[in-house]
């Protein structure tokens, strides 16, 4: 079910890159929803990532800062060495606390915090990844009736994140890169 | 000998004199009593004795001690001459010593110097004190009710916006009208001061430099540092005016 | 069972903090608040959320955990190294050698803005001559402050993060270890001056011409964002600079006339007189 979706959240960490990059490489540069991008990420590498992303993207991506507005139409990047939090009043607010699953930014506090704002108008989606980190918060997407999508763990380089969500909690969709980017690209129409 | 020694001969002599004057005094009002003491007639030969005795050693003690006042002062005077030496061949030794260079062409080749005055002239002004080891540098630019604004500062530091002033109002404003560079080494006490470890500091130089368009003071630029030894830098500054006017006018 | 905090129990606890000590957080973000509440909960005897407000109103004890985790950040030294690197050649390196460097660090916190300032003057020989205030509401951070006192937890990337500022440090030169424990050289502790009060409400004995506020104010809300920026801008000497964390670009905030940026990528920014 794609009615009523306004927000796009994706968590992914090991082997997520490339579907990363395949995902927005076929979004159009006027896609009208934001898409929140939660990704494992070096600590100390502040540069580099967006810009590897942004060759594939026709979107542009940004690395929000503190309290910065949610608009549509872009792609928002968790900055390294933050935890990327959604806020009520649609915007984003940072936080250095402590790692979650061992990771900063971590995807659970992102979806956690986005399933509680925007509850059944988000889809989330977890890629690829070697943790359990994002399986909680798939649980909260799920129980705040927001639509929760996993890529397909035979598909993964590492299947460890998401059959940790398919294990605790409901998986609406379980879907290859293919399809997950088909299922974008319907939402708004 | 060493010039606080002196100062204490000084103290010394002065002392002696004023006492051999006092005792004097005292000896001469106190005659009548001193005589019956010593059991002496008016005019007998002991009495004339006494009496010359004590004339002989007040007015020795008096020569003595004024001499030796004399001597130190003397003296005193031969050390500060001595001092005044050392300090001329200290800063003559030292006027040899600092010299500054400055590539122009790196401080003054920003492209955007052309679009004066929307220019940044920060970088410039931090560069070139740097180069100069200068403790502090304002730049202050004459604004449309005809008052020179600050727009710029290197190591400035304060509550307080630096004020406006005028042309012809005080020192920086008559370096404006007269449209000649200076420098300042007698700095008045309620001028700029530089902050530093020790609190705010009177600064030894202040260097005021106006920069001139169609006849008229429109940037005024005022640095100040602690040199106390002599540079070249007044002279760099001066070449900075020039370089600087032909960039942006 | 997973504690949760409704926001009804969130704003209960709030309340009861300010009726009880006179210490406002109504305008602190509330997404990262409550997570700390929790996290504190979770760590005492109050983990039931109706348990709070009475632990709060009784127990001080509990209401300082609360406090000294505010802004509870088990951040390293040297985070973001290249602003410290940035710090010395656009900020420190500029100035006159005769400059002194006057420092205030509000929400002084688990201090490790403050640690790495002091090692960081000591290598530049600048802590001598140098002036540092810090402050914080928790009387627990200051004290530990005062000991010199190091989160075990973070030493290793702190260890990482100083050969990422400068190759040839050593963070062992710094700090020792005392049993479990680690502990910055008394030495470096000498020329702060220590006062307790939050940063819209303190004054401190001098007018500082640096002040470090690193990732504190993504902790606010964005009314007291703006406060704490234009308290920041009376609290310090024009000319001086005042360092944000990466994330926090407050060139969206009403600065203008008061602050101008200096360094956009490591959010130094100068303050205008």
């Amino acid at each position: 079910m794609v009615q009523g979706i306004k927000y796009v959240v994706i968590g992914g960490s090991a082997g997520s890159f490339r579907g990363i990059t395949k995902i927005l490489s076929q979004i159009p540069v006027d896609y009208p929803l934001p898409i929140i991008l939660c990704l494992h990420r070096l600590k100390h590498v502040r540069s580099g990532f967006i810009e590897a992303l942004a060759l594939k993207s026709k979107m542009p991506i940004v690395e929000p800062s503190d309290k910065m507005s949610i608009s549509r139409g872009k792609i928002y990047l968790a900055p390294a060495n933050y935890h990327l939090i959604i806020e009520l009043g649609n915007n984003f607010a940072l936080s250095t606390f402590d790692n979650v699953n061992h990771s900063r930014p971590a995807i659970d506090l992102t979806f956690d915090s986005a399933a509680r704002v925007f509850r059944n108008k988000m889809v989330g989606i977890m890629l690829s990844g070697a943790n359990k980190d994002g399986a909680k918060g798939m649980r909260s997407v799920h129980i705040n009736r927001g639509v929760t999508i996993i890529q397909d763990p035979n598909e993964c380089q590492a299947r460890t994140m998401p059959e940790s969500a398919n294990k605790i909690t409901k998986i609406d969709h379980i879907f290859s890169i293919d399809q997950i980017i088909n299922y974008i690209l319907k939402i708004p129409k | 000998m060493k010039y606080k020694t002196l100062q204490l001969f000084k103290l010394l002599s002065l002392f002696v004199l004023l006492l051999t004057i006092g005792l004097t005094i005292w000896a001469y009002f106190k005659m009548d009593s001193l005589f019956n003491t010593v059991e002496l007639q008016g005019t007998s030969s002991e009495f004339q004795l006494f009496v010359l005795a004590i004339i002989t050693g007040a007015s020795t003690s008096f020569f003595i001690s004024w001499r030796l006042i004399l001597i130190s002062d003397v003296a005193n005077a031969e050390v500060e001459d001595n001092i005044d030496d050392v300090v001329l061949e200290k800063e003559t030794l030292e006027e040899e010593i600092k010299t500054y260079s400055i590539d122009w062409k790196g401080l003054c080749e920003n492209s955007n110097l052309a679009k004066f005055p929307d220019t940044d002239l920060e970088p410039i002004l931090q560069e070139l004190c740097r180069k100069l080891s200068l403790d502090l540098g304002m730049v202050y630019r004459l604004n449309s009710e005809d008052e020179f604004e600050n727009v710029y500062n290197y190591a400035y530091f304060s509550e307080d916006k630096p004020s406006n002033f005028k042309v012809g109002e005080g020192l920086h404003g008559q370096v404006a009208m007269n449209k000649q560079a200076v420098q300042l080494k007698e700095i008045p006490k309620d001028y700029i001061k530089i902050t530093s470890a020790s609190g705010f500091v009177l600064p030894k130089n202040i260097y005021m430099i106006p920069i001139i368009n169609e006849g008229k003071t429109v940037l005024y630029f005022e640095f100040a540092d602690m040199k106390t030894f002599k540079s070249n830098t007044f002279d760099l500054l001066n070449e900075f005016v020039e370089k600087i006017t032909n960039k942006i006018f | 069972m997973k504690t949760t905090l409704s926001i009804l129990q969130y704003r209960d606890i709030i309340d009861a903090i300010n009726v009880t000590y006179g210490i406002n957080l109504k305008q602190h973000a509330m997404s990262s608040l409550r997570q700390h509440l929790l996290m504190v909960m979770g760590k005492s005897k109050y983990s039931n959320p109706s348990l709070v407000v009475k632990g709060i109103k009784e127990d001080k004890q509990f209401f300082e955990q609360i406090l000294s985790c505010l802004y509870c950040e088990h951040i390293s030294l040297f985070r973001d190294p290249a602003m410290w690197r940035i710090l010395k050649s656009n900020v420190i390196d500029q100035l006159p050698k005769s400059t002194q460097l006057k420092v205030w660090i509000p929400e002084v916190s688990q201090a490790s803005d403050y640690y790495s300032l002091l090692i960081f003057l000591k290598r530049i020989n600048a802590l001598k001559n140098a002036k540092i205030a810090i402050t914080d509401e928790s009387i627990t951070n200051l004290d530990k402050c005062r000991a010199g006192e190091v989160d075990s937890n973070i030493i290793n990337t702190s260890e990482s993060n100083i050969k990422r500022y400068d190759a040839t440090a050593d963070l062992y030169n710094y700090i020792k270890q005392s049993g479990r424990k680690f502990y910055v050289d008394k030495s470096l502790l000498k020329n702060t001056y220590i006062q307790k009060g939050g940063v819209l409400d303190i004054n401190i004995p001098f007018k500082p011409n640096l002040v470090l506020f690193r990732n504190k104010m993504i902790y606010f809300n964005q009314v007291k964002q703006q406060k704490t920026i234009n308290q920041i801008h009376k609290q310090m000497l024009g000319g001086g600079f005042f360092i944000t964390g990466v994330k926090e670009d407050i060139s969206n905030f009403e600065i203008k006339g008061k602050f101008r940026i200096h360094n956009k990528e490591e959010q130094i920014y100068k303050r205008n007189f």
